[in-house]
């Protein structure tokens, strides 16, 4: 038995003398009752990656409900008008051209400019994102697929009110060998927003591919992912936050790779080993 | 069946998360004592723990994670409450010890000797060694469950159990030098 094998029988025998064996019972009680007035996250349409596994039956029921939804909205906005009240008038011959948003969505207006400047402190990135948006930075590194709204491993910069209907996440981590092109074209079979077709673009001064709301960049051996994420749940955004505006943000992105923090490197000699 | 409960559960049945929180609390109290070291708080982040665990529920993508993500939520909320109260060094208070009947005198110094040594850690140092001694994870299981990489886990690992070896050994020189003072005064 070595030095560390005793140290950590030692520690194992603490644990096991002082860990309490029960909780008191009042913790368990306060947390129920609070849960009792705590509503739980909204995740009405979840996110492309959350959604893999969906039937089809569910994404039918998603479908009716949209057409039902999109029908009550329909007939509320265009159907005849009773008289009602001093000073209602009937709508006279209404047409949807008139009307430039119907949407019940709150406040469907275009995005504000692009005027703040958002740097990484682990990513190595720099990109402009709109006025009075909110920014939380990554505090973790990054090794695969999308992390979960505000999760540490990405850097978020999210609409102060929507959240996780509306935001960007900035990723990168070390190529590991994999060539450049290698990793720009892996984004045509992403699952989570790839396209078989993606658009040669320029990130931060390096080659770079983009679907419509997901882009690939690649500089100084680091690989970089930006996604927009626009909630199924307000339609409206897509039509404001679309490609066209996607790619005007990564027009002001900068890659800065030696600006990226990796966690270290594992110790030659395993301590579990 | 866990997984149905945490499935039920996600879908806002209150019912089947007061089930999974009942089975869960006991180990998630434990752990918070442990890396907190100080039974108030270790209550006020198990609670915190649980009250998150219901209200993000419906972002866990996968209901066979639901224990590393419980794990995960226990690990933020000591840091959290650790971070904001900033009292787990100032104002430890000492674990209770049961009796040491079937306990050596030797044994009992030694655990003693643990935690004074456990004392002067940082909660992150804390929790990978509660995580890997008392909860019983491998570095995989342990980087699951903070989202950390495995090389990570088992670096912090590594760089845990070292400060705890400097700390007893620095222990072991204060004792040494207050025996010294004794014999000659």
């Amino acid at each position: 038995m070595n030095a560390n094998d005793s140290l950590e029988r030692r520690i194992t025998d603490y644990y096991e003398r002082e860990a309490p064996p029960r909780a008191p019972d009042w913790v368990l009680g306060t947390a129920l009752e609070t849960i009792d007035t705590t509503p739980q996250r909204r995740v009405l349409i979840p996110a492309p990656w959350r959604s893999r596994h969906m039937n089809s039956f569910a994404k039918l029921a998603i479908a009716a409900v949209v057409v039902i939804a999109v029908g009550v909205v329909g007939w509320n906005m265009f159907a005849p008008r009773s008289p009602s009240g001093v000073g209602s008038q009937p709508s006279v011959s209404p047409s949807p051209s008139a009307s430039p948003s119907p949407s019940a969505s709150p406040d469907p207006s275009a995005p504000p400019p692009l005027s703040e400047t958002f740097t990484s402190t682990i990513h190595g990135i720099a990109m402009s994102y709109p006025a009075g948006w909110d920014t939380q930075p990554a505090t973790e590194a990054w090794r695969a697929g999308f992390p979960n709204f505000r999760e540490p491993a990405g850097d978020f910069i999210y609409h102060p009110t929507l959240l996780d209907h509306l935001f960007f996440v900035l990723l990168s981590r070390p190529l590991d060998g994999q060539a450049p092109e290698a990793w720009l074209d892996s984004i045509r079979s992403d699952p989570d927003g790839g396209c078989a077709d993606p658009e040669t673009v320029t990130i931060g001064a390096s080659a770079g591919r983009v679907c419509p709301a997901i882009a690939y960049g690649a500089a100084g051996g680091r690989a970089y992912m930006i996604r927009l994420y626009t909630s199924g749940d307000e339609g409206w955004l897509e039509r404001y936050y679309d490609q066209e505006w996607f790619k005007t943000v990564l027009e002001t992105v900068q890659l800065d790779p030696e600006a990226a923090v990796d966690t270290p490197k594992a110790p030659s000699a395993s301590p579990s080993s | 069946m866990q997984a149905e409960l945490v499935d039920r559960a996600r879908r806002g049945d209150r019912e089947a998360f007061g089930v999974l929180a009942a089975g869960a609390v006991d180990r998630l109290y434990g752990i918070a004592r442990l890396v907190l070291r100080d039974t108030e708080l270790a209550e006020d982040a198990t609670q915190e723990a649980l009250v998150r665990a219901w209200r993000d529920l419906p972002t866990l993508r996968d209901v066979e994670r639901f224990d590393a993500w419980l794990y995960r939520l226990i690990v933020r909320a000591c840091a959290d409450i650790g971070r904001h109260r900033r009292r787990w060094r100032a104002e430890v208070s000492i674990l209770p010890t049961e009796p040491a009947e079937a306990d050596g005198v030797a044994a009992l110094a030694d655990r003693d000797l643990i935690e004074r040594g456990l004392r002067r850690l940082t909660v992150p140092q804390q929790t990978i060694l509660v995580m890997t001694f008392y909860i019983g994870l491998s570095p995989s299981e342990m980087a699951d469950a903070l989202e950390i990489p495995v090389g990570t886990a088992k670096s912090r690992l590594h760089y845990a159990i070292e400060a705890l070896r400097a700390a007893l050994a620095a222990d072991e020189r204060t004792s040494v030098g207050a025996a010294r003072e004794g014999r000659t005064a």
